[in-house]
């Protein structure tokens, strides 16, 4: 059972602390800071451990690690699950990702927050739509009194009466809802160019302001796109299950509606890419060429490319040619970085030269990686299509939408 | 340090004053104060007046103050429960959900019972959303007082709010009953006809933590039949698709519990088909998810080895997971391992082997190996693998190779012996255990092959002495083999090893193996060949890692921290539903101890003997010359019957020490009074009480500081004799100067360091001799350390660990003590008192008349102490059995243990 959430920083202080079953001394805190910084594997102890009889669970998420102790068996995944909540929530109320400042700076808020999510062992109430109506915020522009006991009364059976994710009577003028497909494309190419493996991981956001309570009906050209698909609590399981498409009433505002897996690819990847590095013993020099150029007839061009070598310590001195774009060399992390801001069509583009390894100490036994990042707007790789959207029970002008937009996930190049 | 009185004082204005904006800035200041560990205790009655204020935010965040402070105030605590009663009666749900909320969190005994009539109101309360906060609360109530809540029938309240209109109730209340299931001697709810259709609708409308709760609860039930099962699956199949991983898991978890009542192969087929795609999209968490849910999927595929099949390169690693995401990744892939993929997956294995993680290096090593030995079309394939990773001359790799390759020998007799020649020429690199006697058994097992054999063995022989055991025992096996193989060659070497191993070596296990060889090699050699080197079973390439009972009570436990560690739910649960379902197995237990001591042997006894020895030739860092402690000792005696001090000076002192220092919460809890251990007339004016605490883990060494001079005192230093515990201060006495009839508090951390134990005239002996300094001049003083400071934190033995320890200590250790005279022998206040002290209770049994109860408690310099109280509540007195490897504390133990339980 959970008993205390922590929040730290990267040198192990603590930045927030809630307890929920007594307290928790900051000793155990310590021990874990110590076996974390352990022989330097900062990234490898795993996020759940036990620690003289009590579970410790943590996640890391913008320099900030959460960690909730718990001393009896418990599940885990529901709290990590819950953490990656609060740090959602944390986000939306804070109007900026939570960092060490922007906790510090909203410490009596996030102590509200907390106790709305979680009552005793028991995560409640964990969505940002519902928790504004129980928190400050909206409480400000309204009368700061109890005596209001109407609008509290309509309150708390949102939140106990149908929806737990939307309450009633919302208004929005003009009523607008979009939708944004985002296909990452995961994929390992090997240095000849030829595709390892690939996979699409894709999710819909959509932002919603439609006033009072609409139910959106979606239909797909091909469902089977979405086999592997994990759906917001809004969407009906049951209709899907049985007719395949999708039917909801969306929450208020911004929320991921949906995510799919798949490793069908209707097209292309857009982007070929190849290239080669070698060590070499004589010189302690690292030689090497990258070769990227579109290759997806249906896209026009590609915007923002960048190659990403993360490189040995100690390595300094890069000597590059490139074809197009330019090169930066990070000697604190000792990362180079090749960005394109436009790749000509029908055109090879390369990046060639030679780093050099520190003077003393081994050659490195593995070849670095390339990462490459792209976006590309109006390709769908997986070919999904919005073929119907239909909003029920709202009479006014609807304006809607669908956007595609197809970019790199972890798309590595192993030399 | 003055500064922050300042604040204090402004803050203490402003909550008291009539400008509420104001009085709301100073409260989110107090709480902020609060969360940096600053203590803002003092300001109780101040905040605790703004409770009834009419602003909802600042509402809570008096609350929140509350909730951390209340434990700390238990006098005013009444105060505070008067305006929670009132707040539960508020017109505005909010406002009484929160009042009970808060109420069930703040955990002072005091304030549970008058919550019980407030509950009670709340959990008929026309507002859903406070029934749903009050049933929650019934379970955290129930985890303080579980006699209370059941005889106050809340229980029964519960169930009856599985039947509730709101669907949110219904989960909640299901949630709470779970919770006290999973903490109750006997279940207070199980799922049964009636209220299953009930359940299902309240999981279709739950919100997402709900559901968990809910699948969880449900998989409990067994389906009357094939068909309910069947039903039951369709129901929970569309929540393998939440978002909310921990939904899927719960899910996946109860269609498997379900799928075990269906026999139809093609119903199930249908089952697998469904749950391979959401076990799959759990990968596309972040890497924390994936680590529970590759653990768990590692459990499914163990159990149903085709439910992933062509699922394998989800599993490959990459670049950027966490190594200990690209561990549990391996372990999936080597399972899911077949003729169609083997190509793919030695390639990324091989890859793998190139990476800079040695773990993970050795561990794709493995792969390989367990591929060539489960798909034998591939062994050729992967001993060309292993054999070009050799030729990368890095040292953990080959020793990894050396292992593996022993191990397709295992499966492959006489195949792919070209191997060997490679494997023999990288043999200097050998350093571990496992590689080292694979490569030996390699030798002894082809030694007629291997052409210089015996010259190997040889070099191996050499170090023969200074080998693990089971290096030596393969080293001894291998040369009986070598010289079955090559007689002529071997003889000399033979008769070494077997008479080193027989005379000199004191490995029982090496000797006897060593005089069976040598009797069945001068018996008749030709039987002894034919059993030596006769065939040997073949090992098997399985996917299952764990007997199948295990991985089914691991299945069971899906969502649990067992189905991460892979280990039995036992291991983690150390709540009382194990005391008190095996209460009476522990009478039977005694009389099985009683067996197995008759028959042990008394080695321990002797290492006893070993383990206390302790180190004197420290010199000490004081020069006491022996009269002046005598007299020092007298002194301290008289000074401690005679000034007691007053417990309200002490209150005042401590208030002094928090408001003026902003001491952190953690060391709030001073509240013992402190002894005098330096007076004003020996010190010079300088008037010094102290007092031995534990906390946090740690020793300090309380003391308060007074200048009964007319001039600044400083300079101040502390040192302690060395101790018969090692108590060494750690820290300075007192920063600063202490001014004319000021008091100043201090707090020594006293670690214990084994460098300074020493035992004053060879006795053990509790009393510290401490010099404290000031402005260069020096006085000599003492106190006692009270033995419970020295009892560490995590002294609690679970109830099998305890019975294994106290089997393994010999009767005749064991030191009896009879105390009597007590004024309470309650066992519940034993219970509390020793417990408080670092005493933890373990296990509790009845006998005739007597209650016995077992404890255990752990110190640095001894170890775990096991302790059996018998009570007789006739005549108030107490049979105290100690049992501990390390005996010379016994004695001080006791006394010790007497003094806490007749202590007020």
């Amino acid at each position: 059972m959970i008993k205390s959430l922590f929040i730290l920083n990267t040198g192990g202080d603590i930045v927030l602390e809630k307890h929920w079953q007594g307290r928790t001394g900051r000793n155990i805190i310590s021990q874990f800071w110590n076996e974390l910084t352990k022989g330097n594997r900062t990234k490898d102890l795993p996020p759940i451990i036990r620690i003289r009889r009590q579970t410790l669970i943590y996640i890391r998420k913008y320099n900030l690690l959460y960690l909730v102790v718990a001393d009896q068996d418990t599940s885990p995944l529901m709290f990590i699950e819950f953490l990656n909540r609060v740090i959602e929530v944390f986000s939306n109320f804070f109007s900026t990702e939570p960092t060490e400042t922007s906790v510090k700076e909203n410490l009596p808020k996030a102590f509200e927050l907390l106790g709305e999510m979680m009552d005793n062992v028991f995560p409640v109430t964990t969505e940002s739509s519902m928790l504004r109506d129980m928190i400050g915020a909206t409480m400000k522009s309204t009368p700061n009194t109890i005596e209001n006991s109407k609008k509290f009364a309509t309150l708390s059976s949102d939140q106990v009466g149908g929806l737990p994710w939307r309450r009633k009577n919302i208004k929005h003028s003009p009523n607008e809802i979009f939708f944004d497909v985002i296909e990452s494309i995961n994929a390992t190419i090997e240095r000849s160019g030829k595709c390892l493996n690939s996979e699409i991981i894709s999710k819909i956001n959509c932002e919603c302001k439609l006033s009072g309570m609409p139910t959106l009906t979606m239909v797909f050209n091909n469902s089977s796109i979405l086999e592997d698909v994990s759906f917001h609590q809004c969407i009906n399981l049951d209709t899907w299950e049985r007719r395949k498409i999708l039917d909801f009433i969306p929450p208020d505002g911004q929320f991921e509606l949906l995510t799919y897996r798949s490793n069908r690819m209707q097209t292309q990847i857009p982007l070929y890419t190849s290239g080669r590095f070698n060590w070499s013993k004589k010189k302690r020099r690292g030689k090497f060429e990258v070769i990227l150029q579109l290759r997806n007839s249906l896209v026009k061009s590609i915007e923002n490319v960048s190659v990403l070598i993360p490189l040995a310590q100690g390595c300094s001195s890069p000597s590059i040619k490139t074809t197009n774009g330019a090169v930066f060399f990070n000697d604190q992390t000792f990362e180079l970085k090749w960005e394109i801001k436009k790749m000509p069509k029908n055109k090879e583009v390369s990046m060639k030269g030679s780093i050099k390894l520190p003077s003393k100490g081994s050659i490195p036994r593995e070849k670095p990686v390339a990462i490459i990042t792209f976006s590309i707007e109006g390709l769908c790789m997986s070919g999904l299509k919005v073929t119907n959207l239909n909003i029920s029970k709202l009479k006014k002008k609807i304006f809607k939408g669908v956007k595609f937009i197809s970019k790199s996930g972890n798309f590595t190049l192993k030399f | 340090m003055s500064q922050s009185r300042d604040e204090l004082h402004e803050l203490r204005l402003k909550l008291s004053g009539e400008n509420t904006s104001h009085q709301k800035e100073a409260v989110k200041q107090v709480v902020a104060y609060m969360t940096v560990g600053k203590d803002v205790s003092s300001l109780f009655t101040e905040v605790l007046k703004c409770m009834t204020t009419d602003d909802l935010e600042m509402k809570k965040l008096v609350y929140l103050y509350l909730m951390t402070y209340a434990k700390f105030k238990p006098d005013l605590s009444i105060l505070v429960v008067n305006s929670f009663i009132q707040d539960a009666k508020d017109e505005n749900p909010l406002v009484r959900a929160l009042s009970i909320r808060t109420m069930g969190s703040i955990r002072v005994e005091e304030v549970t019972e008058y919550l019980c009539q407030p509950l009670r109101r709340c959990l008929k309360d026309d507002d859903p959303y406070v029934r749903k906060t009050a049933a929650l609360c019934v379970a955290k109530l129930f985890e303080m007082d579980p006699e209370l809540i059941e005889s106050q029938g809340f229980i029964d309240d519960l169930l009856e709010l599985i039947t509730d209109s709101n669907s949110m109730v219904v989960s909640n209340a299901l949630a709470a009953l779970q919770e006290i299931n999973s903490v109750a001697s006997k279940p207070v709810f199980v799922i049964d006809k009636k209220n299953l259709s009930k359940i299902l609708n309240a999981m279709g409308e739950a919100n997402e933590w709900s559901q968990v709760f809910i699948l969880d609860t449900l998989s409990t039930y067994t389906p009357r039949n094939e068909r309910e099962a069947e039903s039951l699956i369709e129901r929970i199949i569309p929540r393998m698709s939440h978002k909310n991983a921990a939904v899927v898991l719960s899910s996946v978890r109860a269609i498997l519990q379900f799928m075990s009542n269906i026999e139809n192969k093609k119903v199930l087929e249908t089952y697998y088909r469904k749950m391979a795609p959401s076990l799959v999209s759990l990968l596309t968490n972040p890497p924390e998810v994936q680590y529970v849910a590759l653990k768990n999927i590692n459990l499914v595929v163990q159990k149903y080895p085709t439910i992933l099949k062509g699922s394998h390169k989800v599993f490959f690693c990459r670049y950027n997971d966490p190594t200990y995401v690209k561990m549990e990744k391996l372990e999936i892939l080597i399972m899911l391992a077949n003729e169609d993929n083997v190509e793919a997956l030695l390639k990324e294995f091989k890859v793998y082997a190139q990476e800079v993680d040695v773990a993970f290096v050795r561990k794709a090593v493995r792969a390989i190996g367990l591929a060539a030995i489960k798909i034998p079309s591939a062994t050729q394939r992967c001993i060309k693998h292993l054999l070009s990773l050799i030729k990368s001359q890095i040292h953990y790799v080959t020793q990894e190779v050396v292992v593996v390759v022993k191990d397709i020998f295992r499966k492959y007799p006489n195949k792919y012996e070209s191997i060997i020649g490679t494997l023999c020429n990288s043999l200097t690199t050998l350093d571990d255990i496992e590689s080292k006697s694979s490569m030996i058994w390699i030798i002894g097992q082809y030694a007629d092959r291997i052409e210089n054999s015996e010259e190997l063995l040889e070099s191996f022989l050499e170090t023969f002495d200074e080998e693990n055991p089971e290096v030596q025992l393969q080293l001894l096996t291998s040369t009986v083999k070598l010289f079955l193989h090559k007689p002529e060659d071997s003889q000399e070497l033979l008769q070494d090893v077997l008479s080193t191993a027989t005379q000199e070596s004191e490995n029982p296990d090496l000797r006897e193996r060593a005089y069976i060889y040598w009797r069945m090699l001068s018996t008749d050699p030709d039987v002894a060949k034919e059993i030596i080197l006769g065939e040997k079973p073949l090992i098997e390439g399985t996917n299952r890692k764990y007997h199948i009972d295990l991985l089914e009570t691991l299945l069971f436990n899906i969502p649990s921290l067992s189905s991460v560690f892979h280990k039995p739910p036992e291991n983690f649960v150390t709540n009382i539903k194990v005391f008190l379902r095996e209460d009476e197995e522990i009478e039977n237990d005694e009389e099985g101890i009683l067996q197995v001591e008759e028959q042990r042997e008394k080695e321990e006894e002797k290492q006893q003997e070993e383990t206390t020895t302790t180190n004197q030739t420290i010199g000490s860092l004081i020069d006491f010359n022996s009269e002046s402690k005598q007299q020092q000792n007298q002194n301290t005696q008289q000074q401690k019957s005679t000034h007691v001090v007053q417990s309200q000076d002490i209150r005042q002192n401590k208030n002094n020490n928090q408001d003026e220092y902003g001491m952190g919460l953690s060391q709030m809890n001073v509240d013992i009074p402190k002894k005098l251990i330096l007076d004003a007339e020996k010190g010079e004016g300088l008037e010094i009480k102290g007092i031995f605490q534990r906390r946090e883990n740690s020793i300090f060494y309380e003391l308060s500081l007074t200048n009964k001079t007319q001039a600044p005192i400083g300079g101040f230093a502390c040192v302690f004799n060395a101790n018969s515990f090692g108590l060494k201060p750690n820290g300075w006495l007192l920063d600063g100067v202490l001014m004319p009839m000021q008091t100043r508090g201090s707090s020594l951390p006293c670690p214990i360091e084994t460098s300074h134990i020493k035992h004053q005239n060879n006795q053990i002996s509790n009393i510290v001799q401490i010099a404290i300094g000031k402005d260069s001049q020096v006085y000599y003083c003492q106190d006692e350390v009270p033995f419970h400071v020295l009892c560490t934190e995590d002294g609690k033995l679970g109830r099998s660990e305890f019975l294994k320890a106290w089997k393994d200590i010999p009767d005749e250790v064991e030191s009896l003590k009879e105390i009597t005279d007590l004024t309470e022998s309650n066992s519940n206040i034993v219970k509390l008192k020793l417990e408080n002290k670092n005493i933890f209770f373990v296990a509790k049994r009845k006998a005739d008349e007597l209650e016995i109860m077992y404890f255990s408690l752990k110190t640095e310099m001894a170890g775990f102490v096991l302790l059996e109280l018998a009570i007789d509540p006739n005549s108030n007195s107490i049979q105290l059995a100690t049992r501990t490897n390390n005996t010379d504390f016994v004695e001080m133990l006791e006394l010790e243990i007497e003094k806490i339980l007749k202590e007020y």
